[in-house]
């Protein structure tokens, strides 16, 4: 007897301590780039980052080195530009910014609703390439007389390659924007799945509908190894009163040559998914893909 | 032999007679572009570029402003300053809007101001498209974090878009106070052209430009694929040591595009001469008197004069109705 509980109180206490091994290597694994695999995750083809605001129906969370840095980078240099790289030893090779233009039947009197911003950054040994994509929603209502919210950003051109991603959140609020909004899952899908009030944080693969599916309603979602969907909540004026003005820094690693990157039609998607009520929509616009990727593949 | 001799001698009285008098106002940019002769750093061939203040080796050194007597090639000088109240060409000289500031981000930061005002002839078919950039002097963001300490965005070119059912656009520039840089080339064409400037043993430019850079671009024999914002060498932490092949120096005849190129940046500039703001910018094109904003027909560069990284900021436009921002 005294020996069993001496071996259960051993047994608990390994637990106790596996756990808490988990724990700590978990919270310092989870700051920095994560890897999205090809094939995507067991459940799911997303993974959860930063958790808080209710995927943007509340007030999200800076990250810190404490909490809710799954996926969060920051590091002095991206304090003072976020033109600097996110990581030691890759430098800027170029970087594009560009209006985002409302299509009809769905644009106001002001058709530009936005400001998209894509950089490029590569390693010394040029191998590897980070994409970076920051977006500024300007107060230019819709036909509807409502501001224009982003709920995910899907980028395309990755097929095949191994993925690595993660965000930079600004914790100093612009003086004319305000703060970023968090990233709150990041996945190897085209699809971006509506997150209401109740909804699963995870989608699932079970029943999901199409791989080439942009927007959904259903709790599901196919793995696209070509695109990567980072679900965040972005609007000049949201109706849910969390208004978050700018996206996070959002960074793609990813292999590629020392052939400069091409601006290709449709690489990037901005999603309405309808959290709050909002007409679903999906408007697309170019982006710079490796060379050699094709953007329609699902 | 003697007759031919006085002929070229007076037709080449005349050509300078004519060239100065002709020296400021709006240059023509015709679609079919202009033949250019061999020179220094000049292949031969067809170019969509006219040279304008031909001081200051395109921003690199100390440029003079242009005045009524000289540096003068495409200037106006329709007074106001910016607040765009006069037209430059008073048979176009009615205005369709009144002058507009916009501002323009990138990364969530302001860059700077675009000031536009549009003016239309009486019969609706011709405007003058007027544009200024003023940067922003209050940016953090680095532009060159390749370089030690922080730098601002370096405007080389401004393009402005919108003019493909124009044959012959007239394009020139008013410098309005000390803060404006010039135009230095002017060109119809949607690739802007990497320019380097010759250095002296010191370390600082001459008054040419560096091997393999050319004044007026030519529209071959290879040129960028459409769509291409800038050509050149790339970034280069040693500038001025790398010679540009023919091809990287050639950029197409674009009849949609007209490139401005200037030297301006809210910071302070890598080679010494600082210009916060663009002149004001004019291309004088068909219209039917009715202008809209057209996504992205704005597109400043900075093509790395120096040690700079290449940066294209896009931006919306005042246009004619129906433009585009097609290559």
């Amino acid at each position: 007897m005294l020996n069993s509980n001496l071996i259960e109180s051993g047994l608990v206490f390994k637990c106790i301590l596996a756990t808490f091994l988990m724990l700590s290597s978990g919270v310092e694994a989870a700051q920095g780039f994560v890897n999205l695999p090809k094939e995507g995750f067991a459940n799911s083809a997303y993974t959860l980052c930063n958790t808080t605001g209710e995927f943007g129906l509340k007030e999200s969370s800076a990250p810190n080195s404490d909490a809710n840095n799954n996926c969060a980078i920051t590091r002095e240099k991206l304090l003072e530009s976020p033109m600097n790289a996110p990581l030691e030893g890759f430098n800027m090779v170029g970087m594009m910014a560009r209006d985002i233009p409302m299509p009809a039947p769905y644009a106001g009197t002001d058709e530009i609703v936005a400001t998209l911003t894509d950089t490029m950054w590569r390693n010394k040994e040029k191998t590897e390439c980070i994409y970076g994509t920051h977006i500024l929603l300007k107060p230019a209502p819709l036909a509807d007389g409502k501001m224009w919210q982003v709920n995910d950003i899907a980028r395309g051109g990755f097929a095949g390659k191994p993925v690595e991603v993660a965000y930079f959140f600004k914790p100093e609020p612009d003086k004319d924007y305000g703060l970023p909004e968090a990233v709150f899952r990041v996945g190897r899908t085209f699809t971006s799945v509506k997150h209401a009030k109740g909804d699963l944080d995870l989608p699932a693969l079970k029943a999901a509908p199409a791989s080439n599916k942009a927007i959904t309603n259903n709790q599901a979602a196919a793995v696209s190894d070509n695109w990567v969907n980072f679900t965040t909540d972005i609007s000049a004026q949201d109706v849910d009163g969390t208004t978050r003005k700018m996206s996070s820094m959002l960074y793609i690693k990813s292999p590629c040559t020392a052939q400069d990157p091409v601006e290709q039609e449709n690489a990037i998607r901005f999603r309405t998914t309808g959290q709050n009520g909002e007409h679903q929509l999906e408007i697309t616009v170019p982006g710079l893909v490796p060379v050699g990727a094709v953007v329609e593949k699902y | 032999m003697k007759k031919v001799k006085l002929k070229l001698a007076v037709l080449g009285a005349f050509s300078v007679l004519s060239a100065q008098a002709l020296a400021t106002g709006l240059v023509s940019l015709p679609t079919a572009g202009v033949a250019v002769a061999a020179g220094a750093n000049q292949p031969a061939g067809t170019t969509g570029w006219e040279l304008c203040n031909t001081t200051g080796n395109y921003g690199s050194g100390t440029y003079t402003p242009p005045d009524a007597g000289a540096n003068n090639i495409c200037a106006v000088f329709p007074g106001g300053g910016r607040s765009l109240t006069t037209s430059p060409v008073s048979t176009i000289a009615t205005a369709v809007t009144v002058a507009t500031s916009t501002p323009i981000t990138a990364n969530g930061e302001t860059l700077g101001s675009l000031g536009q005002r549009t003016w239309r002839n009486a019969t609706n078919t011709q405007c003058v498209f007027a544009k200024y950039i003023d940067f922003a002097t209050t940016g953090t963001y680095d532009y060159n974090p390749d370089l030690a300490g922080s730098q601002r965005f370096e405007a080389n070119d401004v393009v402005l878009g919108g003019f493909s059912t124009t044959p012959t656009v007239s394009a020139g520039y008013y410098h309005t106070t000390t803060t404006d840089s010039p135009i230095f080339r002017v060109g119809r064409s949607f690739t802007s052209v990497q320019m380097q400037p010759e250095l002296d043993a010191l370390g600082n430019p001459t008054n040419n430009p560096f091997t393999g850079f050319v004044h007026r671009p030519i529209n071959g024999p290879t040129v960028p694929a459409a769509g291409t914002e800038i050509n050149g060498v790339g970034q280069t932490l040693s500038p001025s040591t790398i010679v540009p092949t023919a091809a990287q120096q050639t950029s197409a005849i674009r009849t949609n595009w007209v490139d401005f190129m200037l030297d301006n940046t809210g910071g302070v500039d890598e080679d010494g001469t600082t210009a916060k703001n663009t002149p004001v910018m004019y291309v004088q094109a068909n219209c039917t008197g009715l202008v809209a904003s057209t996504a992205n027909t704005i597109r400043i560069r900075q093509t790395g004069q120096e040690t700079q990284p290449w940066v294209t900021i896009l931006a919306s436009g005042q246009t004619r109705v129906g433009a585009n921002a097609n290559f």
